[in-house]
Formats: C-alpha cells, structure tokens, sequence
C-alpha cells in the first residue's frame, strides 16, 4: 500500500519536474503582470492577479501569449548555452573544493549586453519586468549547469 | 551542435517569431482593453433644503483627470445677511476637508461652483456638509448634502471603449470615447454619438423604433475621440429611472455630415466588482 502511495508521489513529482520549465517561465509572467497591474492600479499584488484572468479575453490571451514567449525563449536560451558549454570557447576553468568546474563566461558577457540594451530601450514596465526575471531564471539555470557538470 | 540541436533550434526560433510578431500585433489591443481608467471617488452632491438647493455637484476623479464642481447652488433666506455680503461657501468632506467658494450673497441668487484643487490624498467620501460662513467667518448656514450613487457603465467593442460612463436615476456623465483604431479614425474625419435608451425593456432591443435618443453629439473625429473631454445628461424622471433603462450609444464616422458610413452600436453594461467598486 504504503509502496504504491510512494510510486503514485514519484509519477506526481516526475511530471512537475517534466514541466517545471513551463511552471517557473508560467510563475515569471504571473509575476510580471501582477507587478506591472499593481503599480499601474496602485493595488496589492494579490488583488491583480484576479485581474488578469476576469477582465477580458484581450488580456487573458495576452498574458497567455507573453507565457509562451517566455518558455520559448528559454528553450531557445537551453539549446544556445548547451551547444556553447560543448564548443569549449571562452571558458574559464577553476578547481573548488576538490572539483573542477569550468564556465563559459562569454554567455554571460552576451547575456549582460542584452540586459542593458532591454534597460535602455523605452519598453512598457511589463517588458522589463519580464526581462529581469527571465533573465535571473537563465542565469539560476546555468548556474545548475555549472554545477551539475562538475568534475 | 549535432543534428538535432540544430533542428530544435530552427523549430524554436520560428514558433519564437511567430509568437513575438502577435505580441508586437496584438500590444495595442491588449493595453487598450488592460490599463484603463481607474476612480479614486466619483460622488454627485445634492441639497434640497428650505429654499437652499444644490444640483448634480459632481466630485470625481481618476488617473488623470479631477472634476469638482459644474454644480449649481442656489442660496435661500439668511436673516443675518444683507445682499451684496461677501460670504466663504464651503462643501466639507470628512469633516476635515474644505472646499471654498468666495461669493457675493444674493438671497435667491444662482452660483455655478467650480473648482480646480485637487482632494487627491481623499480615497472614500462620507458625511458631506454645505457651510456657510460671513465675512467674520460665523457660520450662518449648516446642512449635510446627500450623496447621490451612481453606477459605473462599461461599454466596448474589440477597438473602441467608452470610458468613464456613469448613471444614477436622474444624470447620466455620458463618458468619452477611446479606440485603438486609427486608421478608420483618419479615414472618418466626422463624428456622431447618438445616446440612446429602450423605450420599455420588453421591447424588441435590436429594432432601432423602439428607442429614443436623449442626447447627440456632433464633431470631428480628431476632437471628441481619444480626448478626455465628457458631457453630461439631466434625466426628466417622469420617464422613469435612467438606470433602470437599456443604455447604448450609437456611433456614426462620417466622410461627411450627410453621408452615413460606418455605424456601429455599443451596449453599456454595469460595472460590477473590479477596481473601481
């Protein structure tokens, strides 16, 4: 009984973790909304989030659309940082406590100069909202690669 | 990259256009129908005391618009006051907040109020007096002023909104038009908004005979649309409440006065919960 409840919890958590991509880029635009809707309406945060999902359609669908976007994006970011991490370029190598990790600092020189140019552009509040967190998501991302690879 | 990577890469970037184009289509439909206008207060002011009366003084604001005043007092029989007496008029709010309307008393006399100062850090109103106070600032008269409801209308259409709309039985603040159109807008440089209301709500409401304008709006496009600048309705009630009534106003862009070309109609609808309850 006790075994079936633990393969049920591992099924469960198996397919969060399958789509724990798609739930974090969904939490970052939950995220950028509500901020972006509570400053606009001088509210809580809390109180915007019903907003955006009983207002109307053109913002549902929006919100939606930015989702996309931003899971999009950060497969895009996935594909881009693994085919770099393996083409060894621009890579800094250090020994810590008894392991060897080795980072592709030029990602991050890319990743800062977009980050910039995101800040100087004139984008709506949304935009740049979304920008910082998707960009920290990245960058907690290949952090765990860092340090899943290791040796 | 080997093969595959390289073809998840080409199918990402593509779905990833694909999707950035419709944000980049899709943002003015969004904000226009997201960030709209929110009230802070939205009050009208009456008294009908002895010979002493206020009309419809409106108390309103919003993001960027303040509106106090366009009411009309009219002063009754003070014993203490000689015509030609200068007197301080004060509507005050919350008992703490004071608007003050220098005036030259005239028992009988009309006044239009208007005032620009902003009760900004004011977010609720209740408990509303009309003082009045000589030139020794003695209070001469005293009376609460009833606070009329009103209920916020919404009406919009995938482009067009009106917004800041509202009624109570007898006043409508028929609001004002935005839209995200401007392509159409350039094309009809001529406006008409016809205001309108269901004679009876059983009647038939897609037959345009069973309703009567109240009140009709004529202009330029490029001066009425997009521009905060609204109007307002006084409702006779012996034709019944306004805000019991079906209210929808028809709107007409024109090449020219004569000739009608694009006609489309929108429903006001109440407003019920969100920011503005």
């Amino acid at each position: 009984m006790n075994n079936e409840r633990y393969l049920k919890l591992k099924k469960d958590f198996i397919v969060l973790y399958l789509a724990r991509n798609g739930i974090m880029t969904f939490l970052i635009t939950l995220c950028s909304f509500g901020f972006d809707l509570s400053k606009y309406y001088q509210i809580k945060f809390i109180e915007a989030i019903p907003y955006l999902f009983s207002n109307n359609i053109f913002t549902f669908m929006y919100f939606c659309l930015v989702w996309i976007f931003n899971y999009l994006l950060f497969e895009l970011f996935k594909i881009l940082s693994d085919g770099y991490d393996e083409s060894h370029h621009h890579t800094l190598k250090f020994m810590y406590h008894e392991h060897n990790y080795s980072i592709s600092w030029m990602m991050y020189v890319v990743m800062l100069i977009i980050l910039i140019l995101i800040q100087v552009v004139d984008l709506p509040t949304l935009f740049h909202l979304d920008a910082y967190l998707m960009f920290g998501f990245m960058v907690l991302r290949s952090l765990k690669q860092i340090y899943k690879k290791r040796l | 990259m080997d093969q595959k990577h390289k073809s998840n890469l080409i199918i990402t970037c593509l779905c990833l256009i694909i999707v950035f184009v419709s944000l980049l289509t899709m943002y003015d439909n969004f904000s226009f129908h997201t960030y709209s206008t929110k009230t802070y207060y939205d009050y009208f002011l009456t008294l009908n005391h002895q010979s002493f009366s206020l009309q419809d003084y409106e108390l309103y604001k919003d993001q960027s618009n303040y509106h106090c005043g366009d009411g009309n007092l009219v002063l009754g029989k003070i014993d203490s006051l000689v015509d030609g007496q200068n007197i301080d008029v004060i509507i005050q709010m919350n008992k703490k907040y004071q608007i003050h309307y220098p005036l030259q008393y005239l028992n009988g006399g009309s006044y239009a109020l208007e005032n620009k100062k902003d009760l900004s850090n004011l977010n609720e109103i209740n408990h509303v007096q009309l003082i009045i106070k000589d030139e020794k600032q003695k209070t001469v008269y005293k009376h609460a002023l009833k606070l009329k409801q009103v209920e916020k209308l919404t009406c919009s259409s995938k482009t067009f909104k009106v917004e800041n709309a509202c009624v109570s039985d007898d006043f409508m603040r028929l609001g004002y038009l935005t839209s995200t159109d401007h392509s159409l807008l350039k094309k009809y440089p001529n406006i008409s908004l016809e205001y309108r209301y269901l004679k009876s709500n059983k009647l038939n409401d897609k037959n345009d005979k069973n309703y009567v304008v109240f009140k009709k709006i004529n202009g330029k496009t490029k001066e009425i649309v997009n521009k905060k600048i609204y109007q307002v309705y006084n409702h006779d009630l012996d034709q019944g409440s306004l805000k019991k009534k079906k209210l929808s106003v028809v709107i007409i862009l024109s090449k020219d006065h004569s000739k009608k070309s694009y006609v489309f109609k929108l429903n006001f609808t109440k407003e019920n919960g969100g920011f503005n309850e």
